[in-house]
């Protein structure tokens, strides 16, 4: 039908062991260019693990991801050399981690912590690198004068999206977030969860987003995975996983959410 | 009129694994046929399973068997077995579907929660905004709300507010679940206009309605799911 483009990412068979338990047991997923896929489970259920897989913080033991590059070579991660995959991190990946200090750099300024991921792909005009850097606050909502300033004092909102602007500067193909909302109060997610959905939008970003949170996952994501001890036990639409979810722990794990 | 969709031996079955695996038999071998610029009601007595058919040929609702063929691009596709993205391909052009509640999204403005699916389908951006602000303003959303979020309408706005945006860009096939549920006769009559105006313009409308008057201002035919009842 009208669809016949390749994935971008295909997960095979991925397993990842902690000494004998298995954080990750056999995990199968395609993702395709503009799918936001979420992954919900409870805590320990193995998603930042496999998240971490994926970004190659962790080695899995077994199983390969495949990933299809911008020029359309398609290879196996483990496959990669050390210097192709730390291009391909500047390049086309990024990774929003849930605590922005693990994904920012604290000691330098908010315009530099943008600028950086730019010059890291080659822009070396200062002026433009600047422009561009504002022109990003302005897209996460910070105040333009707050350029200079280190992300130490920004709020915690306001450093997550710094931590956004560093991450999708560059014009990502793939973009892993962890719990991104996370931490913040309620207020502050909702700014930050708009901003999220139209940058995903507007950029037509592949994004696989971790979280524990069903109504995050139901704003963001067009499908989902839910996870349980290691395993996946259920994947579809958003909308079929949480109206009528299949597998015994999805209904538990849909049933349990309070109305508010 | 053509052919548009296509329904043989469908069944649908809740399990409720977190209450004993309590079994819902809702309907087996259900099947219709629609075609482009007819309208057809949905009857059958409450739980009965009409929302429920409408959610199945949506993909919100899992079958359990038979099959839900939808003409998409001069295709036919099997909703009940197309992979997620295929499924989101064919919302986007095939098939609309329009309930009673809005789905507030915090901070986006009425008049841009109306746009959207225009804006979804290459609309230019101006020409859409301004088609959002006439279908506001036909289901009587007083202009100085359209900027705001719909977070703080009352649920008759909200109601109406998501009817402009299930009709802002109708699609070949519409699903509709009590679209005039709780509206007052002058939206009720408009909210009719909109659907046979859609009608008129070659979609194909499956509907759940509130009352037989409904019924008769907007559809052409029935069909009743009292003749596939599952086993009690």
């Amino acid at each position: 039908m009208m669809i016949d483009d390749k994935p971008l990412l295909r997960v095979e068979g991925l397993t990842m062991r902690y000494g004998s338990f298995a954080a990750c047991n056999d995990i199968n997923f395609d993702l395709y260019p503009g799918e936001v896929l979420g992954i919900v489970g409870e805590s320990g259920s193995g998603k930042t693990s496999l998240l971490k897989c994926l970004a190659g913080d962790l080695e899995p033991d077994e199983g390969q991801i495949i990933y299809t590059q911008a020029n359309g070579i398609e290879k196996p991660m483990a496959d990669l050399t050390e210097a192709e995959r730390r291009l391909l991190a500047r390049t086309e990946w990024a990774f929003v981690r849930q605590h922005p200090r693990d994904g920012l750099r604290m000691g330098v300024s908010a315009g530099a912590n943008i600028g950086e991921r730019l010059m890291a792909t080659g822009a070396r005009h200062y002026g433009n690198i600047r422009t561009t850097a504002t022109d990003w606050l302005g897209k996460v909502e910070i105040d333009d004068d707050r350029i200079d300033d280190l992300p130490q004092t920004f709020s915690g909102g306001m450093q997550q999206r710094l931590q956004i602007a560093r991450n999708l500067v560059t014009g990502p193909r793939l973009v892993l977030m962890d719990e991104p909302t996370g931490g913040l109060d309620v207020s502050v997610q909702a700014r930050l969860l708009d901003l999220v959905r139209s940058l995903v939008r507007q950029l037509n970003l592949s994004v696989i987003l971790v979280t524990h949170d069903l109504a995050v996952a139901r704003l963001l994501s067009t499908r989902l995975m839910v996870m349980q001890r290691g395993q996946v036990v259920e994947q579809g639409l958003t909308d079929q996983i949480l109206e009528d979810p299949q597998a015994p722990y999805s209904q538990l794990l849909v049933s349990s959410v309070l109305q508010v | 009129m053509t052919e548009i969709l296509k329904i043989s031996g469908l069944d649908k079955r809740f399990t409720l694994h977190t209450q004993d695996g309590a079994e819902i038999d809702v309907f087996r071998d259900a099947g219709l046929v629609l075609n482009t610029g007819q309208a057809l009601a949905v009857t059958g007595a409450s739980g009965m399973g009409k929302s429920t058919f409408l959610k199945m040929v949506y993909g919100t609702y899992k079958a359990d068997a038979g099959e839900i063929l939808i003409r998409h691009d001069d295709q036919w596709i099997d909703m009940a077995k197309a992979p997620p993205r295929h499924v989101i391909a064919i919302r986007e052009k095939t098939i609309g579907y329009v309930s009673q509640f809005l789905r507030v999204i915090p901070r986006i403005p009425a008049l841009d929660i109306v746009a959207e699916p225009m804006l979804d389908r290459g609309m230019d951006e101006d020409v859409a905004r301004i088609r959002a602000g006439e279908l506001l303003a036909r289901l009587n959303i007083p202009e100085h709300l359209w900027r705001l979020s719909p977070l703080t309408f009352s649920g008759g706005e909200q109601q109406r507010v998501n009817i402009a945006r299930g009709f802002a860009a109708p699609s070949p096939l519409m699903l509709l679940d009590e679209p005039t549920a709780s509206l007052d006769r002058k939206n009720r009559e408009t909210v009719w206009a909109m659907i046979n105006e859609a009608r008129d313009a070659g979609s194909a409308i499956l509907g759940v309605y509130h009352n037989e008057e409904d019924r008769n201002a907007v559809c052409t035919g029935t069909f009743d799911l009292t003749e596939f009842r599952g086993a009690a």
